[in-house]
């Protein structure tokens, strides 16, 4: 291009830059968004209008229009959020909040670039706040950007050596380049600064099966799997100010689920009771509470009045029955679970849990002819290693050892949790058809087993068995 | 496979089968076929599994898998409970293969979860209006496998092989022998759970070795939401590699395969990852589309729900497939081939107009089914080789064939499975590029009898039997 065609472009191009400049910092204020609230759980609606209503009234506050793209954020109304906080970041430009949240939300929408963006915004006003800055450095990972998520990351641990997340992503970035040692070394310094990393495990096994250390990534796979689900608590105090706007019956029934899969049982129930008192004929919370009332004795009270008002709202759903017959048989009123359960299993025959539990509580009511029968329909639907071990058990005992000797001795190579117990049987069984020495042989190999890997129980029951089938001197 | 529509539209659907009529149009020969029942069906795959010399069908279904038997004359005979098969347990992708090297054809069928109608949960992704559930709503159940006794009868041996898994959420499978010891491996992606890769022991049994190699997870040590899946050479280095198809926002997973027992996932650094980032993949596979001699990728997409554009406006329900060039030395580019968005699920190709390139089918939700001519593959020469085994089982299923010209050597096995809940043709096409024969033609049958081929010409569908 001749030198005045350069001019010509640069005079063209200076003018439009200098427009969209202003246009980012000073162009007119986008009007407050509405959203639409039309199918949204009163609580949550009742949450967005207001937050609609203030920003509205109040069209010169930031923090107004702030406030409700963190109301619509909270409850994943994304659209509507970006306007709410474009139009924060016009109002108050210098806020750090609304282009971090800004940032946040692109991320959900999968807008990977312009959440760059948003957070190097951010971060121009609050370089100090780590969160945003291990969030840019992943997004940059994910960008393939290695080697500016890289100096990003070796520029937070030269402010904080210990941050467990920044050595992760730095050992992440070093695994990508293939520089495999020092992968290894972030790696390894991310699990000694959170020693249940699980994903650092996972990636520090990943590179020392690549070094070809194998007895090493050997034990780091296996804590990779014991602290699967665990990582460094993320301390980000600015998102969680929108987390704690999440209100709404789906939000809290979530929530409740997450409560009950970590085992924190009371606070699952107590979520559901809330939820039941505004929505008292709400299935689910109904369904939920069913479920949980075979681990709290508080609830025994009022196990039939939950399940009344199930079976009136949809009588047809098999989990009811299944959940309060598990309830009662936890009373010990196993009458009444059975006649639960059974009615489970007749509204879906194909209902293994529900056989395998009235088999279990057959098993206790002494009618072992029947439970066998629950355990083989509750088989017949797919493989169950606890199942099947009842099954067996009870076979046993009840004069049908020679039956299960060679479906036991097929499932001897399988490596399980019932490893042991299998050979327990296995020698049991033999007893039972008056061989001896197998039965000594068997639960002799279960001994070395319980031996090195317990549980300590167990070895008792096998010590006390052995010397059954030991000749006396 | 067609689902069967719930809704009291009055419409029924069944499987359909389409008769080719050689002049490049399909006839439908449905009715009376044996195959016109009515069915919530998912996948199917195809294998002569009593080495009569004709294909037989085995369909997942929901509510309760069937095998029919190929009658002749367009006919089958639902055998479903005569040869022992009982899988009600949401079955999906299913495979044949010969894993105790007995000559005759053993089926894996990978099931998803423990769902039914009534225990249907209510999800939501905007809190509005009901969507699909993530599977972590519902319990896994175990993928099976069953052993051909012969006499037309099999036995579930999923427990005493080492393969039962109840947690296990599984969509796709692949057989595959990934350390080359002759012995079919499998590999089995699932749901938001760990992938699995099954070793072969040689025994009867298998040994679960996905973490260790690598295959069980992301990088992040986090299980994805994996569909599909296939294994080819894609960069001739003489080991089978695997794509795995996953989640929007998940990409593809390009498992390199390094040869130690280790797998080293490549599509975060290439564009494999990038072009696959924002699609959801259920159908995929290799396949050499352009016949230059190495295996390319495509990409059967779809989201599950919708409403998804109101929540991620990047990621679309409707999505067009996704065609992966190989450009040899482990790289490949994005080809726009391919325009039409659709909500597309399985995926299968063969030559259907026998012109000597690999032509595609792709099934789709709600949708009609696409059928791709290929007409852009014939500057380059091609060998099409089909397996007649007499001694291994008839299709030649884990046969491998090494195909040799002057532009190197390459090589595929005879594999059933893959792609999600599909069945591709068992004949292996070959792209020779610029080469008008191969100098040799390498088979090593299943049982490990080798046959070779010299100076074969191109352009030919070739049928080697079995000597």
């Amino acid at each position: 291009m001749p030198a005045n065609g350069v001019l010509r472009s640069l005079a063209l191009t200076v003018p439009i830059l200098t427009a969209v400049v202003l246009c980012s910092c000073a162009g007119p204020v986008p009007p407050v968004p509405t959203p639409q609230v039309a199918g949204f759980d009163p609580e949550v609606r009742d949450a967005i209008v207001t937050a609609h209503q203030q920003a509205a009234a109040d069209p010169s506050s930031a923090q107004a229009s702030g406030r409700l793209g963190m109301v619509l954020q909270a409850h994943a109304v994304y659209q509507p959020a970006l306007l709410a906080y474009e139009r924060a970041i016009r109002l108050e430009p210098k806020e750090f909040a609304w282009r971090y949240y800004l940032a946040v939300v692109y991320q959900q929408l999968s807008e990977s670039e312009r959440a760059l963006a948003a957070l190097s915004a951010a971060l121009r006003i609050r370089p100090d706040y780590a969160p945003a800055a291990l969030r840019k450095g992943d997004l940059l990972f994910q960008l393939g950007r290695l080697k500016e998520s890289g100096d990003l990351y070796k520029s937070l641990l030269s402010e904080d050596p210990g941050s467990a997340m920044a050595l992760y992503g730095m050992a992440r970035v070093k695994f990508a380049e293939g520089d495999l040692s020092g992968a290894e070394d972030f790696y390894s310094r991310a699990c000694r600064a959170y020693q249940t990393f699980g994903a650092a495990y996972y990636g520090l096994a990943t590179t020392e099966r690549r070094l070809g250390k194998d007895a090493q990534a050997t034990r780091d796979f296996d804590l990779a799997q014991r602290y699967a689900a665990d990582h460094p608590p993320a301390s980000d105090s600015i998102a969680d100010q929108v987390s704690a706007m999440a209100t709404g019956v789906y939000y809290r029934l979530a929530q409740g689920d997450q409560f009950a899969r970590k085992g924190r049982i009371e606070e699952a129930a107590q979520l559901n009771e809330a939820l039941l008192k505004k929505d008292p004929e709400n299935f689910t919370v109904l369904l939920n509470l069913l479920y949980l009332a075979r681990f709290l004795d508080r609830f025994d009270g009022q196990l039939d009045d939950l399940y009344s008002k199930a079976k009136r709202i949809n009588p047809q759903v098999p989990l009811i029955y299944d959940y309060y017959g598990a309830a009662m048989a936890r009373q010990g009123k196993y009458d009444a679970a059975t006649a639960a359960l059974r009615r489970a299993v007749e509204l879906r025959s194909d209902y293994p849990e529900a056989h395998a539990q009235l088999g279990e509580i057959l098993e206790r009511q002494s009618r072992p002819d029947e439970a066998i029968a629950q355990y083989r329909l509750a088989l017949a639907q797919g493989p169950d290693r606890a199942v099947q071990m009842n099954l067996w058990r009870l076979l046993i005992i009840h004069g049908q050892g020679r039956e299960v000797i060679p479906a036991l001795l097929e499932a001897l190579p399988i490596e399980d949790m019932y490893s042991a117990l299998r050979l327990v049987l296995i020698a049991e069984a033999y007893h039972t058809t008056g061989d001896a020495a197998k039965a000594r042989q068997y639960l002799e190999q279960a001994r070395n087993r319980v031996r090195q890997e317990g549980p300590p129980a167990l070895l008792a029951q096998i010590d006390q068995e052995l010397a059954q089938v030991t000749p006396r001197p | 496979m067609n689902g069967k529509d719930w809704t009291d539209h009055g419409r029924h659907t069944t499987a359909a089968l389409y008769r080719n009529r050689h002049d490049g149009t399909f006839e439908d020969i449905t009715k009376g076929s044996g195959l016109d029942f009515e069915a919530y069906s998912l996948g199917v795959t195809i294998g002569d599994y009593d080495n009569d010399g004709r294909d037989d069908v085995y369909i997942t279904t929901l509510g309760g898998d069937r095998l029919f038997h190929n009658e002749g004359g367009g006919h089958f005979r639902d055998v479903t409970a005569e040869a022992g098969f009982h899988n009600a347990s949401f079955g999906t992708s299913a495979a044949w293969l010969d894993y105790d090297l007995d000559g005759k054809l053993d089926l894996f069928v990978a099931n998803y979860v423990q769902w039914t109608p009534q225990a249907d949960l209510w999800c939501s992704l905007d809190g509005a209006t009901k969507s699909y559930c993530t599977p972590e709503s519902y319990k896994g159940t175990s993928s099976k496998l069953y052993r051909n006794l012969g006499g037309g009868k099999f036995a579930d041996v999923t427990e005493q092989a080492g393969l039962g898994d109840p947690n296990g959420k599984a969509l796709g499978v692949t057989p595959f022998d990934y350390d080359g010891d002759g012995w079919t491996d499998l590999f089995v992606s699932n749901d938001t759970q760990p992938n699995k890769l099954y070793h072969n022991l040689k025994n009867g049994r298998f040994q679960e070795v996905g973490l260790a190699s690598g295959v069980a997870f992301g990088e992040d040590g986090v299980a994805r939401a994996a569909m599909g899946v296939d294994a080819a050479d894609y960069d001739r280095s003489g080991r089978p590699h695997l794509i795995v198809g996953n989640f929007s926002n998940q990409m593809l997973s390009l498992y390199h395969n390094e040869g130690n027992g280790l797998f080293v996932d490549e599509a975060p650094r290439s564009t494999v990852g990038r072009a696959s980032l924002l699609k959801l993949t259920f159908g995929l596979f290799f396949f050499d589309y352009d016949l230059d001699g190495y295996p390319d990728i495509l990409t059967a997409n779809g989201h599950l729900d919708e409403a998804i554009e109101r929540v991620q406006p990047k990621v679309r329900y409707r999505q067009t497939p996704l065609l992966l060039r190989n450009r040899g030395g482990g790289m490949f580019e994005e080809v726009d081939a391919f325009p039409t968005p659709m909500v597309a699920r399985g995926m299968a190709y063969g030559d259907y107009d026998r012109d000597g390139d690999l032509d595609v089918l792709i099934a789709t939700n709600h949708g009609p089914a696409y059928l791709y001519r290929n007409d852009g593959a014939n500057i380059n020469h091609w060998l099409n080789v089909k397996l007649e085994g007499t001694r291994s089982n008839r299709d030649g299923i884990g046969a491998v064939v090494r195909v040799t010209t002057a532009g190197g050597t390459q090589w595929q096995t005879v594999h059933s499975g893959s792609s999600y809940c599909s069945a591709s043709d068992l004949s292996l096409t070959f792209g020779l590029g610029r080469d008008e024969k191969a100098t040799r033609v390498e088979i090593d049958w299943p049982a490990g009898a080798r046959q070779v081929l010299t100076d074969v010409s191109a352009g030919q569908h070739l049928v080697v039997r079995q000597l």
